[in-house]
């Protein structure tokens, strides 16, 4: 683990110093998480690929005036959030001028990226239950079981991401799974053939 | 019923758990291990939380992150790429250089004439137009000494002209593949720094140290007391002691002077538009690097004498190019990007020597 922190703290010192390859090698080590967590904010994939786009162009053009950074995908996920979240207030301006809540931006977002991808996949794959499980939580949910489980953050770091205390994380992370478990109980392939596999929730 | 089970989610409240289980890290498998062997009665429920967080994680998978990955960064580097030949083009395109010149000719009439009323310490006009700068090319420490009678100038590849008075002597490392900008001086100079926000420039002079991004200002070392002065011209100048790099003692802006004596190790900071205006002396002796109809061989040694970087090439391939090139202050490497691209030769650099290769002009 120090090792390769060491190895990005190295990358970004390189990338900070005008080196293009370290920069391609930082995009590339953390592409996947952030359009993984993008998609849980942003329901359309153009708004998502514009706003990553702008994210790293932007690096690049303020390189020399970046700070060290303990923690690169903290650092990247905390902005792309807020890229995110700005683009959807002002898309939402567009819309409404009503007072407009992160909990509206949530709510809003019926069909995402990701279910419609879901689709195409191993639609019964015990993983595929879970998916589901989680995905008709609350929006809020769905992003602190993200940030928990997929990105490995701690609840300090999701308390600083999404504005909470650090007790509400813990909190939020205990109600999201009282949650998927009483989703996977309620499903109806549940009860038969994954019953084994996911007894684990009970 | 209800509610998950608070066994596990003790697990799940644990910082350490979540990184080893959404991070491969021998130090967190080692910890676990050893966490399992001291309580093998909780194996069964911590590999139950594994699993758990596992497949939470699994079920976080569902785009198709390779294809859209690779589609965002190929206009990730069009538009970085597009910025860049944006950039040269306005440097290179050559009626766009023809108008650059004229400016960059007045502005450095300005620089010139300003820079002499910025000298207040030179006493001696003896034109010696032979005179050569001395420096070596032979390692890659380079050792300027003004032996002259007249103020000389220093070229360093980055751009930047640092004017040496009499008896001055600049030491520095070839910086052309460092991160870092570094000249000893010993002696008065005025030095005109080059922008390079990513590479500061650093100088050393006795018990100071001078950090500055890009600026003018002149340094007077007093080799018997150890004494230095600094006073700035444009810009902003960080002024440290050697003994503490850390914390900057003043930040000089332009007219702003500061006065360290050696002895009682004390800087002094002062306005002194008094001692900018009392400057006499005549022009000092400048390499022209404007050149007409002229051997690219011989642009090469210029170029080679001037920075004080070997320059690798072979005579014979290039000895009928004859090119015209109005070159100025640029850095070291504009001026070879520029006359490489003039004869279709490219060139690389290896451990700060220059490499030239190119087929024979018509």
């Amino acid at each position: 683990m120090k090792s390769e922190n060491q190895l990005e703290t190295n990358l970004w010192l390189q990338f900070k110093n005008g080196n293009k390859n370290a920069f391609a090698e930082i995009y590339k080590i953390h592409i996947s998480s952030l359009l993984t967590y993008g998609a849980k904010l942003c329901s359309d994939e153009g708004i998502l690929k514009d706003n990553i786009q702008d994210l790293f162009i932007e690096l690049w053009n303020g390189r020399a005036n970046l700070a060290n950074v303990e923690n690169e995908k903290f650092y990247l996920i905390k902005s792309l959030r807020y890229k995110l979240i700005r683009a959807e207030k002002k898309r939402q301006l567009h819309i409404s001028t009503d007072s407009i809540s992160d909990e509206n931006i949530y709510k809003r977002i019926e069909v995402s990226v990701e279910s419609e991808i879901i689709e195409k996949e191993t639609r019964n794959s015990q993983i595929n239950t879970v998916r589901k499980a989680i995905n008709i939580l609350s929006k809020r949910q769905q992003e602190v079981i993200q940030l928990r489980f997929y990105q490995g953050f701690t609840n300090e770091q999701i308390a600083e991401l999404m504005q909470m205390n650090y007790q509400s994380v813990s909190n939020l992370i205990y109600s999201s799974l009282c949650r998927i478990k009483k989703n996977l109980s309620s499903s109806p392939v549940f009860a038969t053939a994954l019953l084994a596999a996911f007894s684990f929730f009970f | 019923m209800e509610n998950f089970d608070e066994n596990i989610f003790s697990y799940f409240d644990d910082n350490e758990f979540i990184k080893w289980v959404t991070s491969k890290s021998d130090a967190s498998d080692a910890y676990w291990k050893e966490w399992m062997q001291k309580n093998p009665g909780k194996i069964k429920g911590l590999l139950k939380a594994k699993q758990i967080a596992q497949d939470l994680s699994k079920a976080q998978k569902p785009l198709n992150t390779e294809i859209l990955s690779q589609d965002i960064w190929e206009k990730i580097n069009l538009n970085i790429e597009q910025q860049q030949a944006a950039i040269s083009l306005a440097e290179y395109s050559p009626r766009k250089t023809n108008r650059l010149m004229i400016a960059a000719s007045i502005a450095g009439l300005l620089l010139v004439t300003s820079s002499i009323y910025y000298f207040a310490n030179i006493k001696t006009n003896r034109a010696d137009a032979t005179a050569k700068i001395t420096s070596n090319v032979t390692s890659n420490n380079l050792n300027h000494v003004n032996n002259t009678s007249e103020s000389r100038v220093v070229y360093l590849v980055d751009g930047t002209k640092i004017t040496l008075q009499p008896g001055a002597s600049l030491k520095h490392a070839v910086f052309l593949q460092k991160d870092k900008r570094e000249v000893y001086l010993d002696g008065d100079a005025f030095f005109e720094v080059a922008k390079d926000a990513n590479r500061p420039f650093y100088v050393y002079a006795h018990d100071i140290v001078l950090r500055v991004l890009g600026t003018s200002f002149n340094v007077t070392t007093n080799k018997k007391n150890g004494n230095v002065t600094v006073l700035v011209k444009t810009g902003k100048v960080s002024v440290f002691k050697s003994s503490n790099k850390n914390n900057a003692e003043f930040i000089l802006t332009p007219t702003q002077s500061i006065r360290y004596t050696a002895q009682s190790q004390s800087i002094v900071k002062s306005e002194s538009d008094a001692e900018l205006e009392k400057a006499d002396t005549k022009a000092q002796h400048v390499i022209n690097f404007d050149f007409e109809e002229t051997p690219i061989v011989t642009i090469f040694s210029a170029l080679e004498e001037a920075y004080g970087i070997k320059m690798n090439y072979d005579e014979k391939i290039f000895s009928k190019c004859i090119i015209t090139a109005p070159l100025r202050d640029e850095p070291f490497e504009e001026k070879l990007k520029i006359i490489c691209a003039a004869v279709g030769a490219k060139y690389h650099i290896d451990n700060n020597e220059v490499f030239v290769q190119g087929t024979a002009c018509k």
